[in-house]
């Protein structure tokens, strides 16, 4: 999962950043309102963290701008400004969630979580396809209820991406896109390494290779 | 009685009555005295006529024949003269019969003129004058009737009477109108700062007579002023939070952050430091948030329920989106905006988020105008919020409506936003208090606001 942090107090983006790689996310920072923008607008982002007060464009501009471009990539306000009426302006420029500072990175990751298996239409409070279900608190693979698999970092951000989009045609350039950072090079095979692994773990079935298009993740076996 | 327009109107009034009582007044007696001098002048001459037509015989006097008009002969004519020689009636017309005229003691070259009564309760006006003719002194008394002449007299003055008061009547009429028209130019200032204090406008219409427009454009200057102010407050709270609670927010990481295993000291520091962090917090977030509450009176924006309650449902569910939760909300349609907009959101807002923490599938909002034996009372507001979550038992109970007083009781999930709206209920005149929802089985909190 790929998220943009937007965030002008660079102490707190680079320890937020610190905190959300180790909870398996690849995030970009930006600093300001206007870079926000055009970063939103040009990568693929899965979700963006959005500070209200930016320099030189402030927050909720930027929204209603994405907005306005019919980018709706899903937005959770991060804000000082916490009062009702702002949460209203908030949510009419076009946010997903709001969440006043100061907050708990806990707190933090259940809304990413929760927001990400709403904006892929899962219900619930895991992530679960057919008898796999994922552990995002520990990031292991618990399947048929009692059986549990270790996941290293990339292998649980590739199969956390392949079970909220089951059944979907991703190519590798997708993939790569999704589970690294901006400045990952993208020629490398190492997403077909991962792939390798996780056939390992979970069975070949699992993941099928559309020669020349991608990999489809089998929702049911 | 303070109000300009009647103070006018009865002022106006008198002074035209006292006008009309004057004209009266003075028209009758000009009226009088003009037709008193008309007759007087022709009776003047009467008694020129008389005069040559006396012949005096050494001490005798005697009237020549044929020299006076008949109507001295006709009884009772109206037209009347005595003669008298050194005070001594002797000669009088024939028309007075058995009556006489009295006469007053006179000099020669002497005239009186005056009202008398004559035969026939005829009205006279009696002109007396005295001569030296051949050494004789002569008094002649001439006196005519006025009842015609009064009759005459009596209907100009009914006539006169009756135009006038219509007159006075139209008068005091397009008196005011003209008043009520003048006034009627004040009455857009009123309408305007009836809807400012309900908030429809933000300031007066200038269009107004220039006796009240340094008023109004003073009013204006004000409110202004007030606007900017509380913006200015309020911006200045928001940057102060804003800039605050990234260095906490730091703080919260670092203290929470830490994975190391310390030795037991610096790990009680370490929970006591985490504590203080979040005393920090809650200080900053509930004197921040009551600073910005701007209360009632204030010329801000007004609460839209209607409109605006939805709006806040929207954001609720959002936020707790993870939850199938299912607002109920019933809103009196006929209500007008009360209230700042923004205390209005923080209150309804922290009332939903408390009842959406707690309630297991429903909440009920309802919100209403007081109404007190089918009577609905004005400037009060009725707030209504239940959910199914668990009942509060009696203690906790009366332990919520003092929860808020102290900060460092409100530290569970019905804390700081129970202090917000406790502060804002405060500040509204209004009452909080909280029982078991007996439609829900949850915490049910009834709020009654003063708006005015």
């Amino acid at each position: 999962m790929r998220l943009l942090l937007v965030e002008d107090d660079k102490e707190l983006s680079q320890t937020l950043q610190k905190e959300l790689s180790g909870k398996g996310f690849a995030v970009d920072v930006a600093e300001n309102g206007i870079d926000a923008e055009f970063m939103g607008d040009e990568e693929p982002y899965d979700m963006v963290i959005l500070d209200l007060g930016l320099p030189q464009r402030s927050g909720l501009e930027v929204l209603s701008n994405w907005r306005k471009k019919e980018n709706n990539l899903p937005v959770i306000i991060l804000t000082a400004r916490d009062s009702w009426h702002e949460r209203i302006d908030g949510f009419k420029a076009g946010a997903d969630d709001y969440l006043g500072k100061p907050f708990h990175v806990e707190e933090l990751v259940m809304r990413i979580q929760a927001l990400l298996r709403r904006t892929h239409n899962k219900v619930g409070g895991s992530l679960q396809c057919g008898a796999l279900k994922l552990d995002e608190e520990y990031q292991q693979l618990i399947i048929k209820d009692h059986e549990t698999l270790q996941l290293t970092g990339t292998e649980f951000r590739l199969l956390r991406y392949f079970m909220l989009n089951p059944g979907k045609v991703l190519s590798k350039t997708r993939l790569t896109e999704h589970v690294y950072e901006q400045d990952f090079d993208k020629d490398s095979n190492l997403i077909e390494v991962y792939i390798r692994r996780l056939r390992e773990k979970l069975g070949k079935e699992r993941i099928v290779t559309r020669r020349g298009q991608g990999y489809i993740f089998m929702d049911t076996l | 009685m303070n109000s300009l327009e009647h103070r006018l109107q009865i002022g106006l009034s008198t002074s035209l009555l006292l006008l009309f009582i004057l004209l009266w007044f003075v028209g009758q007696q000009s009226m009088d005295d003009l037709t008193h001098e008309f007759v007087g002048s022709r009776l003047d001459h009467d008694i020129e006529s008389l005069l040559t037509a006396l012949e005096v015989n050494s001490e005798t006097i005697s009237l020549k024949k044929g020299k006076m008009p008949t109507v001295y002969q006709q009884p009772f004519s109206g037209h009347y003269f005595v003669i008298a020689v050194n005070n001594i009636t002797t000669l009088h017309s024939r028309s007075l019969w058995d009556h006489s005229l009295a006469m007053p003691k006179l000099n020669p070259g002497e005239r009186i003129l005056n009202i008398t009564d004559g035969p026939r309760n005829q009205k006279l006006l009696q002109i007396s004058m005295a001569f030296n003719k051949e050494g004789l002194n002569i008094s002649i008394a001439l006196a005519e009737d006025l009842s015609a002449i009064n009759i005459q007299k009596i209907k100009f003055k009914k006539y006169f009477l009756i135009l006038s008061s219509i007159g006075l009547i139209l008068l005091l009429v397009l008196q005011s109108v003209i008043l009520r028209l003048s006034f009627k130019r004040l009455e857009p200032v009123l309408s305007d700062i009836k809807h400012l204090e309900e908030g429809e406008l933000v300031k007066l219409s200038e269009n107004v007579p220039s006796e009240v427009l340094p008023l109004v454009r003073e009013v204006n200057h004000l409110l202004i002023l007030l606007e900017k102010r509380l913006e200015r407050s309020r911006n200045a709270l928001g940057n102060l939070s804003h800039a605050l609670k990234s260095p906490l927010n730091l703080l919260f990481q670092y203290l929470y952050g830490y994975s190391d295993k310390p030795d037991e000291k610096s790990h009680s520091n370490l929970i006591k430091a985490k504590k203080q962090v979040e005393r920090i917090n809650q200080l900053i977030n509930r004197e921040l948030k009551r600073a910005r509450l701007a209360g009632k009176g204030g010329s801000t924006q007004r609460f839209n329920a209607v409109q605006e309650v939805p709006e806040l449902i929207g954001v609720v569910k959002k936020i707790y989106s993870h939850r199938e939760l299912i607002i109920n909300t019933q809103i009196d349609k006929t209500m007008t905006t009360f209230g700042d907009r923004e205390d209005m959101l923080e209150l309804i807002g922290n009332l939903l988020d408390n009842a959406c923490k707690w309630a297991n599938h429903t909440i009920n909002l309802i919100i209403s105008r007081e109404i007190n034996n089918s009577d609905i009372v004005p400037d009060k507001i009725n707030i209504i919020i239940e959910d199914d979550g668990q009942s509060i038992k009696k203690e906790q109970l009366a332990s919520l409506i003092h929860r808020g007083s102290r900060l460092d009781e409100s530290v569970d999930g019905h804390g700081l936003g129970l202090s917000i709206i406790n502060d804002i209920v405060k500040l509204y005149a209004g009452t909080i208090d909280f029982k078991d929802s007996s439609s829900l089985g949850g915490l049910q909190v009834n709020i009654t606001i003063d708006i005015k």
